[in-house]
């Protein structure tokens, strides 16, 4: 049965816990960067980040700052054009398992022509997959389905102390979506759920996407 | 809105990470099975009936006595024949209860005796055994020449459904209420529990910048499928607690969240799950079941259960 992630940007106070236990999980080394005047750090996923919390600041009408906080991860859509694009080079490349609904990418990544790289880099809606010279191979969220096999919830919500997020069976978080948005709508008229109708990482954000991340939703 | 795994479901993952254990898990599957279908089936009989449950009172509960501590189980006998029904094939097919199998039969279906106006024989044992009345218990068992040591557990294992069927009709659980209920055993029918597990992280809707991040500890009733809050670091038997009371015992290397607390004053242990990572809850008698190895280690170590069980009794005695 097919998994899903809800993330209540309402309730993220972007503490990078998630972004930082999955880093810790998945023993991903740090990255030199560079102070840019900004709080998200690193700047963009990269190998070794397969999620980071991503900050956008505005004014609203009334002249407030606004700070709007963005779990970035892999969607693990319904229908993963990856998977369809990858297969299209070397069949079996990424793969969406069918006992968790999670898009994964294979050891055989590693048989994809440079040439055909851009292409499935591409494909993504959601400007996720990384790709790594020095394994060849894309690298993303997995969904910890070496967790999910013992029974165990992705680190990234276990780790949240805001209850932001919350996984479990698709019928369950769609139906926890809808109290979460008929609760983050008395404070946020704008609040949706992004592109819940096809990937298994639904957003619940407060305002329109242009206001978190270029990519934060499809639709 | 956590989803609940099945006895079959919850037995299957606990085979795949232990494997060794699947000829026991085998013979248990299809009594803890066939019992967790039965409530909802016999709930109509009870409903049928006329029988009703006591009023929680909080004075009584303040001195420690649970809902249906001196309540009369009368009209119970229908859905005692009906479990008895379904499960005694299963039971007998166990190889102590084999030689047994008709007086089995003839305890929990023993017709009404005029003389008395006590309800029937299955009802009065149901009652003996929930008051911890081991006269009466004898005398009822004799009736139908069961030895008591043999009759007890397959007792145990057929009221279990009809309580659970009861507990089916309780609108809401009062002992939940803070401080209501502060004992090792059952708020509801009185029995020590046979699994103790740590909950899961609870939203708090009305703190928008913390959730709790669970980890309550909570006693599950083998017999009525209820469950309670109680200290983590009490023994749920003698209530002892404090530096040194409890111990754990658990396996080296993979543990997923399993181990066994004793206690060493009074050498009862309770098997112990860590649900706070859970994806879904699993189903609480298949998960004592699981751990049975450690059962079988704290049996070397001359601990006994909290609460006897077949696998617990059987196969380790």
């Amino acid at each position: 049965m097919s998994k899903t992630f809800l993330i209540d940007t309402t309730r993220c106070t972007a503490c990078r816990g998630c972004q930082l236990a999955c880093k810790e999980w998945n023993d991903l080394p740090a990255n030199e960067t560079k102070q840019r005047g900004s709080h998200q750090n690193p700047p963009d996923l990269n190998p070794n980040n397969y999620k980071i919390v991503r900050f956008h600041e505005h004014l609203d009408a009334d002249n407030n700052v606004v700070w709007n906080f963005f779990p970035d991860q892999c969607r693990h859509c319904l229908t993963p054009v990856c998977v369809d694009v990858a297969d299209m080079v070397v069949p079996g490349a990424f793969i969406k398992d069918a006992a968790t609904g999670a898009v994964l990418v294979t050891e055989k990544c590693a048989q994809i022509p440079e040439d055909a790289l851009e292409s499935i880099r591409n494909a993504c809606p959601y400007d996720i997959p990384r790709y790594e010279p020095k394994s060849k191979r894309f690298t993303k969220c997995d969904m910890c389905v070496d967790r999910l096999r013992a029974g165990l919830v992705p680190m990234c919500v276990k780790t949240c102390p805001t209850g932001a997020m919350a996984f479990g069976e698709r019928k369950e978080m769609l139906d926890l979506a809808q109290k979460r948005l008929a609760a983050a709508r008395e404070r946020f008229p704008k609040a949706h759920l992004a592109d819940a109708d096809s990937v298994s990482v639904i957003y619940l954000l407060a305002e329109e996407k242009e206001y978190y991340h270029q990519y934060a939703s499809f639709m | 809105m956590v989803s609940s795994l099945s006895v079959a479901q919850t037995l299957a993952h606990v085979a795949r990470r232990r494997p060794p254990l699947q000829s026991a898990l085998d013979v248990f599957e299809p009594l803890l099975s066939s019992r967790a279908d039965l409530p909802d089936k016999l709930a109509p009989c009870l409903r049928t009936a006329g029988m009703t449950l006591p009023v929680w009172d909080r004075y009584r509960a303040g001195q420690g006595q649970s809902l249906l501590a001196g309540h009369s189980l009368r009209g119970a006998d229908n859905a005692i024949r009906k479990a008895a029904a379904k499960l005694l094939p299963l039971i007998c097919a166990l190889p102590p209860f084999r030689d047994c199998t008709d007086n089995l039969q003839a305890l929990f279906s023993w017709p009404v005796r005029a003389e008395e106006n006590r309800g029937t024989v299955a009802e009065q044992l149901m009652e003996a055994l929930l008051a911890s009345d081991e006269q009466s218990f004898i005398q009822l068992t004799e009736l139908a020449a069961v030895p008591p040591h043999l009759a007890e557990l397959p007792a145990e294992f057929i009221f279990s459904a009809v309580l659970r069927a009861l507990t089916q009709s309780l609108a809401e659980r009062p002992w939940e209420e803070g401080g209501t209920w502060r004992h090792g055993y059952c708020p509801f029918c009185g029995s020590f529990p046979i699994l103790a597990w740590l909950d899961r992280p609870v939203q708090d809707e009305k703190n928008a910048y913390l959730a709790g991040g669970g980890g309550k500890k909570r006693l599950y009733c083998g017999m009525c499928g209820t469950s309670w809050h109680f200290r983590r670091g009490a023994c749920p038997s003698c209530e002892a607690e404090g530096d040194g009371a409890m111990e754990i015992l658990r396996e080296s290397g993979a543990q997923w969240g399993e181990r066994l607390e004793w206690c060493t004053k009074c050498k009862t242990y309770c098997p112990m799950v860590d649900l706070r990572e859970s994806i879904a809850i699993p189903d609480l008698d298949a998960t004592a079941l699981g751990m049975l190895h450690l059962d079988m280690v704290a049996h070397q170590k001359g601990l006994a259960p909290l609460r006897a069980s077949f696998w617990n009794h059987l196969a380790l005695a």
